[in-house]
């Protein structure tokens, strides 16, 4: 057969990744099913590149990455619909949700991924770095001024974009 | 995996299957297919490479996937991810030696290669931006193309542009395109963490009024463009 073969390497880690890929998607987009598909091609797109991608330090990081990146495409091209029968609370935090993915996709590609790698997926600052081959001071530039943008977008009342992100 | 073992192993089918699916479309179909003539062009030196060695093909990392720090080339898309987290990108000439006062105006040359440059002029005459984090496109006539990314931490240039307190500078791009966005970001100390953005208008050239206190600051501009996004370095010392 052409193409990838099984690897129980991937198998494993795929058990550790896919839900962590899934999370992430969701934060993003509010959207079991619609996270549940990022992931898998998140997944599929790791099994492809595995011989490069399975040793690296990165490696978790990596498959994050491209987890968050194409949640983020999928909400550019569906924009999510607030259901009509959520709860006031719930309305709030899909607002909040829609609002933060249209200010994220606006940002530049490095720091929409810190933001989504730091934020988003609980990594480190030295994670981040690592993920994106960056510095660490790099990593907190890119997150500063992605936070100064973020909070412009949003509105000068929204102080606590981190909190926020990390609400979401 | 909070699911059952049934619905890991199909989900795992599932992720094998697209994986293979990605397989086939990167690697054997632009073989097929109406364009075989012009994609065969490109793919035999890519298969004779690739059919020598390891079972593998030197595809472009996306970069929407992979990091990565090597210039590699494909038919798609070509992506130099420049990994430079202290180096200054393309530095202007005056941003190395002191200027004569009052400073001249900036001929800034345009690039179609890079992001446009940046000059910044006050009553005391204009000075060129230092270039920071930056992705730029281009586009072949053939369908090609080429992506280059570069990563700076926050820079500080060498020369600082004298402005009065409260006056009206103009901030412009060697292009005749106005930026679809343009943010703009000042910091007090070395600290990264003390950005913060102010508004100016999304124009080129764009003219704002720099009220900050007496004392060196440094400026950031944020511009996005038709190709890309730019990042835009200044050093200014308010009388």
């Amino acid at each position: 057969m052409w193409g990838p073969r099984r690897d129980e390497a991937f198998d494993r880690a795929f058990d550790e990744l896919f839900p962590r890929a899934q999370r992430l998607a969701h934060r993003i987009l509010g959207d079991w099913q619609a996270a549940e598909d990022v992931a898998a091609e998140a997944m599929a797109r790791a099994c492809l590149n595995w011989r490069k991608v399975a040793d690296l330090p990165w490696r978790d990081a990596w498959v994050l990455r491209v987890a968050s990146n194409l949640a983020l495409d999928v909400a550019k091209r569906k924009r999510p619909r607030i259901p009509a029968s959520v709860p006031a609370d719930g309305e709030e935090a899909a607002t909040l949700r829609l609002a933060l993915t249209e200010a994220m996709r606006a940002l530049p590609r490095r720091q929409r991924e810190v933001i989504a790698l730091r934020y988003l997926s609980d990594l480190s600052e030295a994670d981040v770095a690592s993920a994106l081959n960056i510095s660490p001071g790099s990593v907190k530039t890119h997150t500063s001024r992605a936070l100064a943008a973020l909070r412009t977008r949003l509105g000068d009342d929204t102080e606590e974009v981190p909190v926020v992100l990390n609400g979401i | 995996l909070s699911s059952t073992g049934s619905d890991r192993d199909k989900l795992l089918d599932h992720v094998y299957s697209r994986a293979r699916r990605l397989w086939w479309q990167r690697r054997a179909a632009p073989l097929l297919g109406a364009t075989v003539v012009l994609t065969a062009l490109v793919a035999i030196p890519v298969m004779a490479r690739d059919s020598g060695g390891e079972h593998r093909l030197e595809t472009v990392a996306d970069p929407e996937e992979a990091p990565t720090t090597t210039i590699e080339e494909t038919t798609s898309t070509t992506v130099a991810l420049i990994s430079a987290t202290t180096t200054t990108l393309a530095p202007s000439p005056t941003s190395t030696t002191s200027p004569p006062r009052p400073l001249p105006p900036v001929d800034l040359q345009p690039d179609p290669s890079r992001p446009p440059r940046a000059a910044l002029r006050s009553s005391a005459g204009e000075v060129e931006g230092t270039a920071g984090s930056f992705c730029w496109s281009t586009q072949n006539t053939d369908g090609t193309g080429q992506g280059v990314c570069g990563d700076t931490d926050a820079l500080d240039p060498d020369v600082a542009l004298p402005v009065q307190r409260g006056e009206r500078v103009t901030l412009r791009f060697a292009t005749d395109e106005a930026p679809g966005e343009l943010l703009a970001f000042v910091a007090d100390k070395d600290d990264p963490a003390t950005w913060r953005a102010f508004a100016i208008p999304t124009q080129n050239p764009s003219e704002f009024v720099l009220d900050l206190p007496r004392g060196t600051h440094r400026l950031s501009f944020q511009a996005r463009w038709e190709h890309g996004d730019s990042t835009t370095y200044f050093k200014v010392e308010v009388r």
